[in-house]
Formats: C-alpha cells, sequence, structure tokens
C-alpha cells in the first residue's frame, strides 16, 4: 500500500474527532464573540451590534489595568518561587535515586498530595488554616512568640493566596522536572566527573540544558493555568479585601455572574483569550526548540 | 281531520318530551363529566430548583406527598445559590422552559420582572386553584408579603406579589446577655451606643473576646452589613427611590457611615475584614465575640446545642440607628427584611403555571410551614403568624418581633440595576475597611459609577 494511501487514510480516520473537536471548540468561540460584539443581556434574540464599544469600556476602566497589574504580580510571584522549589526537590529526589535511598517513593507520593488534592477543598482548607482568630497558622507561630499575622483581611492577602498556590502546584513542577532529569543517562555524569566536574558545574553546564526544554514546557503551562485561575483565590477572599486579589479571571466572574453584563464579561473573555494564546504560541515554538544533547 | 290534529298534538308532545330527556340527559352527562374529570394540572410534571437553607432539606423530603395528593410530579434539583441564580437567570431570560419554578429573591427577582420572565401572582391568589386552608393568606407576615412586592415606579406593571415566601428574615441586633451584665451595659439603640458597648468590651475582653463583627468578605455579604450602618445613619442611595433614581452618595452621611463602619472594626477580631458568613457565625457560637448586628436567623446556630459554647446567652433587639434620628425618618427603615420566595416562569404552559402554583402554595402552606417551624428547621425564620405561636418562647422570636417592625421591603433598592450597583458598593466598601480607599474618594466614586450605571439603563 503506497504511503500516499496509508496517509489519506490515517487522515479520514481521524477526521470525526477532528471535525468533533472544531464544532466544540469553534461554536462556544464564535458565539463569544457575537456577544462581544452585540448588547442585550443574556437574550439571544434581541441583541443590537455595538461593534468595539464593549472593549472599549473595558479597556478604559481603571479595575481592567489595576486587575491586570494584580494578575502580572500574581503569576510572577507563583512562577519565580514554584520553579526553583520545584527543581531544588526534583534534584534532591533524583540525587536520591542515584544513591539507591529508602522511602523516594513514599516521598513521592507525599509531595503529590497537593496535587491530587481539589481546588475548592484547598481553598475551604486554607481558607480556615489562615484565620487570624482560630486558624492553625497563627495558634502555631503564637507559640513561638509571633503575634498574629493578618493573612487574608489586609496586604498579606496576595502573598496568602501566592503561597497556597506554591503549596497547591510546586508538586507538578516537581513531577515534571524530575521526569526530565530521569532522561539523562547517568553515563553523562560520570564522563563529567572523570573531567574533573564537580556537582554545581555538573548542574550548570549538563543538567539545566538538558531540562531546559522541560522547563519551558512547564513555566508555560502554568503560566497559562495561572492565567485562568479563579477557584482558591474566589474562595479563600472573594478577590478582596478590596481588590487585592482581584486578578483579571475574577473580574470576569464578578461581571459575568454578579453584575450579569454578559455583554462586557464577553469582551474580557476575548481579551483574555488572546492573552492566553499568545503564551500558546510561546509555548509551541518553546517545545519545538532546545537542545538535544543526548543523540548529539 | 280530527286525527290529522291528534297526531300533530301527539307528535309535539313527544318531541317535547323528548327534548326534556335530551336537556336532563346532557345535564346529567356534563355533572358526570365534571364530578370525574381531573383538574387540567394533574399529571403534569414541573422543574423546581432550590438551594440549601434552612427547611429545604425537610421540604424536599416531604414533596412525595405533595406528588401523591395532586398527582403532579416534581423534578426537584437542589443547587448551590449561585449555580441557582445563575440557571434561574438564564433559563428564564433565555427562554430555555426547563425551570418551571425557582426560589428567588431580591437578587434576581426584579430583573426577572422587568423581562416579563415571572408570573405576577395576584389573579392565581385570587383563582379557584387556592386552597384557603393551605394558602391562609392572612396567616403570613405583612412584612413578609411586602418582602415579595416590587414597586411599579421602577419595575414593569402595577405593585404586584411576584412570589411566595418561603423564609423571612430581618436583620437584628444580637448580644451577650452575660457579657453586658458584667459591664452594666444596656440594649444600644443607637450606633454611638453601640460601639461604645463594642469598646468597653474589647478593652476588658479581648483577646477572650472581642466588641463587635461584622461580615465583610467582597460579596453581597458586606453589603448585607454596610447597609444596615448606612440606612441607619441615614444615607440614601437615591434622591427619592423609587421616582428619582439619582444617586446621593457623594455626602457627609456617607461619608460618616463608611468611616463608622471602618473604625469599628478596630473592635473586631484580627483578621475579621474579610470574614464570611461562617467565620461570624463560629466567632459568635464559640463566644469569641459579644455582639453582632446581622440576621437574626443566626438564631439557628447561637441556640442550637450541637453547634453553640453559647446557647441561652443571647438577646435579640432591633438595629440601632444614629442617634439624633427616629426609625420614622430613616427612609425605608434601617433593616432589611428579606425573602427567598418561589417564582413562576411566565414562558410555561398554563397547565405547568397551574401545577407549578399548587407546587408554591403547597410548599409555603401553614401546615408545612408550621410543621417545619415545629421540627426545628426553620428556627430564625418567620415567615406565618402560625410560626411564631410555635416558636414564641424562644427569646430570637421577640426579638424578631420587634426587629420586623423596623423593617422595610425597600431597606435595599429592589432594581434590576442593583446586582451591578451592589458589586461596585462591595468593592468601595471593603477598599475603605482595609484602608486601599479613602473615605472621600469612596463616597466620589460611589457617586461616580452609581451615575453611569444608572444613565447606561435610562433610569437617570
Amino acid at each position: 500500500m503506497s504511503k500516499t494511501h496509508n496517509l489519506k487514510r490515517s487522515n479520514l480516520l481521524i477526521l470525526p474527532f477532528i471535525v468533533t473537536l472544531t464544532i466544540l471548540t469553534l461554536i462556544p468561540f464564535v458565539m463569544l464573540i457575537y456577544l462581544s460584539l452585540t448588547s442585550g443581556g443574556f437574550s439571544l434574540k434581541a441583541r443590537q451590534f455595538v461593534f468595539l464599544s464593549n472593549f472599549i469600556k473595558i479597556l478604559n476602566s481603571e479595575r481592567f489595568w489595576k486587575a491586570a497589574l494584580t494578575t502580572l504580580y500574581w503569576i510572577s510571584g507563583a512562577i519565580v518561587l514554584e520553579f526553583p522549589l520545584g527543581l531544588i526537590i526534583a534534584l534532591a529526589l533524583k540525587r536520591a535515586d542515584r544513591r539507591g535511598l529508602k522511602g523516594k517513593n513514599l516521598l513521592n507520593t507525599i509531595f503529590l498530595i497537593p496535587l491530587a488534592i481539589a481546588p475548592v477543598v484547598v481553598g475551604v482548607m486554607w481558607r480556615f488554616m489562615f484565620n487570624s482568630s482560630f486558624g492553625i497558622i497563627n495558634y502555631l507561630l503564637k507559640l513561638i512568640g509571633v503575634n498574629g499575622i493578618d493573612w487574608l483581611g489586609g496586604k498579606m492577602a496576595l502573598f496568602s493566596v501566592i503561597l497556597v498556590d506554591i503549596w497547591e502546584f510546586t508538586p507538578l513542577f516537581i513531577l515534571i522536572l524530575y521526569a526530565g532529569l530521569q532522561t539523562i543517562p547517568e553515563q553523562m555524569y560520570e564522563a563529567a566527573s572523570v573531567d574533573g566536574a564537580g556537582y554545581f558545574q555538573s548542574l550548570w553546564y549538563l543538567t539545566l540544558p538538558i531540562i531546559k526544554p522541560v522547563a519551558a514546557v512547564v513555566i508555560v503551562i502554568r503560566l497559562i493555568d495561572l492565567m485562568r485561575w479563579i477557584v482558591t483565590i474566589f474562595i479563600m477572599t472573594g478577590g478582596g479585601p478590596g481588590t487585592k486579589t482581584e486578578i483579571l479571571n475574577v473580574y470576569l466572574y464578578y461581571l459575568a455572574f454578579w453584575q450579569y453584563d454578559i455583554d462586557k464579561s464577553s469582551a474580557l473573555a476575548i481579551v483574555l483569550i488572546i492573552i492566553s494564546a499568545i503564551y500558546a504560541y510561546i509555548f509551541a515554538r518553546l517545545s519545538t526548540k532546545g537542545t538535544n544533547i543526548i543523540s548529539g | 281531520m280530527k286525527s290529522k290534529e291528534t297526531n300533530k298534538r301527539r307528535l309535539l308532545m313527544k318531541s317535547k318530551a323528548l327534548l326534556y330527556c335530551l336537556v336532563v340527559l346532557s345535564f346529567l352527562v356534563l355533572l358526570t363529566i365534571a364530578a370525574v374529570a381531573e383538574e387540567a394540572y394533574e399529571g403534569q410534571t414541573i422543574h423546581v430548583v432550590g438551594f440549601r437553607i434552612a427547611g429545604m432539606d425537610e421540604l424536599m423530603a416531604k414533596v412525595p406527598e405533595f406528588e401523591k395528593k395532586y398527582n403532579i410530579n416534581v423534578e426537584f434539583d437542589m443547587l448551590s445559590m449561585e449555580a441557582m441564580r445563575q440557571k434561574m437567570r438564564m433559563d428564564f431570560e433565555g427562554n430555555t422552559k426547563k425551570i418551571d419554578v425557582g426560589l428567588s429573591s431580591i437578587h434576581i427577582t426584579p430583573t426577572l420582572i422587568e423581562g416579563n420572565n415571572i408570573l405576577p401572582l395576584n389573579d392565581f391568589l385570587e383563582s379557584d386553584l387556592v386552597e384557603p386552608e393551605l394558602l391562609a393568606f392572612d396567616d403570613y407576615f405583612p412584612a413578609a408579603i411586602d418582602a415579595v412586592t416590587y414597586p411599579s415606579e421602577v419595575l414593569s406593571g402595577e405593585d404586584k406579589i411576584w412570589g411566595l415566601p418561603f423564609h423571612f428574615e430581618v436583620q437584628g441586633l444580637m448580644y451577650r446577655k452575660s457579657v453586658y451584665e458584667k459591664y452594666n451595659l444596656k440594649v444600644p439603640t443607637t450606633w454611638e451606643e453601640y460601639i461604645e458597648n463594642a469598646k468597653i468590651i474589647y478593652e476588658g475582653e479581648a483577646p477572650d473576646i472581642y466588641g463587635l463583627v461584622w461580615r465583610s468578605l467582597r460579596s453581597p455579604q458586606i453589603i448585607w452589613a454596610f447597609n444596615q450602618v448606612f440606612r441607619g445613619f441615614g444615607g440614601k442611595y437615591f434622591a427619592n427611590y423609587p421616582t428619582d433614581l439619582h444617586p446621593t452618595l457623594d455626602n457627609e452621611t456617607t461619608r460618616a457611615a463608611l468611616q463608622y463602619f471602618k473604625d469599628s472594626f478596630d473592635y473586631a477580631p484580627p483578621g475579621s475584614r474579610s470574614w464570611a458568613y461562617t467565620e461570624v457565625i463560629t466567632a459568635l457560637s464559640d463566644g469569641a465575640v459579644a455582639q453582632s448586628c446581622d440576621d437574626l436567623m443566626y438564631a439557628r446556630y447561637l441556640e442550637d446545642h450541637e453547634t453553640s459554647k453559647t446557647v441561652g446567652d443571647w438577646g435579640y433587639a432591633p438595629i440601632p440607628i444614629k442617634s439624633g434620628l427616629d426609625y420614622d425618618d430613616i427612609a425605608f427603615g434601617p433593616a432589611i427584611g428579606a425573602a427567598e420566595h418561589w417564582v413562576i416562569n411566565a414562558d410555561i404552559s398554563d397547565v405547568k403555571k397551574q401545577a407549578a402554583f399548587k407546587f408554591i402554595q403547597w410548599a409555603t402552606s401553614k401546615p408545612v410551614l408550621s410543621e417545619l417551624a415545629a421540627s426545628g428547621a426553620m428556627r430564625g425564620f418567620l415567615t406565618r403568624t402560625s410560626m411564631y405561636e410555635i416558636q414564641k418562647d424562644e427569646e430570637w422570636v421577640k426579638g424578631f418581633l420587634e426587629a420586623q417592625k423596623h423593617s422595610s421591603k425597600l431597606a435595599r433598592p429592589k432594581l434590576p440595576e442593583w446586582v451591578k450597583l451592589s458589586e461596585v458598593l462591595s468593592t468601595k466598601v471593603s477598599q475603605v475597611i482595609i484602608g486601599e480607599k479613602e473615605v472621600n474618594d469612596a463616597a466620589k466614586e460611589l457617586q461616580k459609577e452609581f451615575t453611569t450605571i444608572l444613565e447606561e439603563a435610562g433610569r437617570i
């Protein structure tokens, strides 16, 4: 059977999947664009074209830019802390692996538990743990002489939600980076050692360049995830106090489901999709780039 | 000739006799049909959505009784409050006709009225569908009926009843009697006295017991709290609601109310500037706070031996107001009287509307609500006088009756735009209490944003 024939048959076989996926993705997206360019509440019948008016209202609002800045702090804070922490733990697990230390599987499991817990549960749990009056964190801090910190009711609120995100999603970095580290053959470290390279030299010149594509992938996945995150923030602070933890997605929720402003919230959703699409493009570029030291 | 006439007469008599028989037979047939004919709504299936509030689980458990009695099937969906409201709005406004009956509130009823999405009930309340011993209309608290009546000046149609109240709740003051006795405090009738009490308690008891607590999570919860202070200071959101909706927020009254609300947190538990309902009730039940002004339905937790360490130590009274003012001076009253009420989709078929009315009449009926009250499921709510009779020995009931005199159906504006306005209000108030925004700036911005929203809606 010719190659062309096989290709045509393969394409035919995956066609139903592509068509279904296109319909399921395209129709809601087209509807969203329609809603963002029109005005008329929940009704689909009596809508009027207002073209870019909804977008202009959103981009002209101080609250949008404030939420955009908070989103930037949120993403930066989470990534800057999650990646190094995840890398350190992955390297430690790798080292334990090489030394044949016992209990490594147990450690792996413990590290993954936060990732396995539903975000709603995480939000509720940490909301009560952070409670300034009867939360366990302040209780333990009090035992060591540190007075009650207002974790969720003041300036600390954004830091607190970032802390929870770090607790919840550093395991994702551990999982993926550790898998990346497993692909590095031992012989390379042996060869480096023979050449006189120490641990940190091996890390800098060998390990990090090899896992760079993997790291790029996981960072961009987290970036996209952080852009669309809402659950734990909403449960812990509701985007407050004030607007301290109101990221763009939380602002979108309030527009859509408290103010029931379908027109402006659709426009904001499109803006968020564009930003996420830019990240997705970066992801696609980075995932195809990178060194392949192993195959030379 | 004679025989012809005789024959004619006989024929006439026979015809008359036949006619009489036909008439009588028809009458009998119709009578029979009427006697055995099913009511039009029987055999219908109605889709009802509700959320888990006090008494709802118990009501759901009784639904098979309703189904058996009326031969109406009920598909009951229990959702979260937010999910239910969103689903109702989407279904009713989007005309998808999946929901026949929903549990509505002031949050969404004005919008549904404006969009002609729900049915006014006045005609049903005078129809043959009414079962007087069930409906017992005079048994409802007048304030509960007020709460489900919406003003025609801002909404389509006349003043009508748009739902039947399942819950009626009222805001009031709750205070620890033992703490008041210890410091010889009197029950405050002014906001100044309230905060003075809070200060005394704080200075004497903190960190074991704090002076006061508010619901302050940025959400409708903070509005529930702040509105009491705002109204109690004589504040008005609009120039002359419901006829003149020009906002009146950039003034000294608003600033004073915001400042008071912000300063009051000095006597509240640390970190309580983002507390929701759950944390507030926990703090009160645990005895960590000595007073609060909020929904008197808290009594169901404060007086429950399973959840509270302070059972029997609570006193209940009306909301305070600013000194120098009288309750009659307060436009629409300082306290919100609100009712979760069952509403009927206006776009469903006539027979379904009948079935739906039968359901809501039953669900809010005197026998059903009395049974729920007797079981303790409705502690904190007095929708009907008969419920009062059952619970009248409970401490909170006396407070409720006093408090509801100063509550008002209009203490929280019944406007479709209130959802947007309240979201803006919630954000600004939250910003003030954490110091993110100055009181002056907040008042100015509230005035500006309220004006923009109402202008866009064509209200001013």
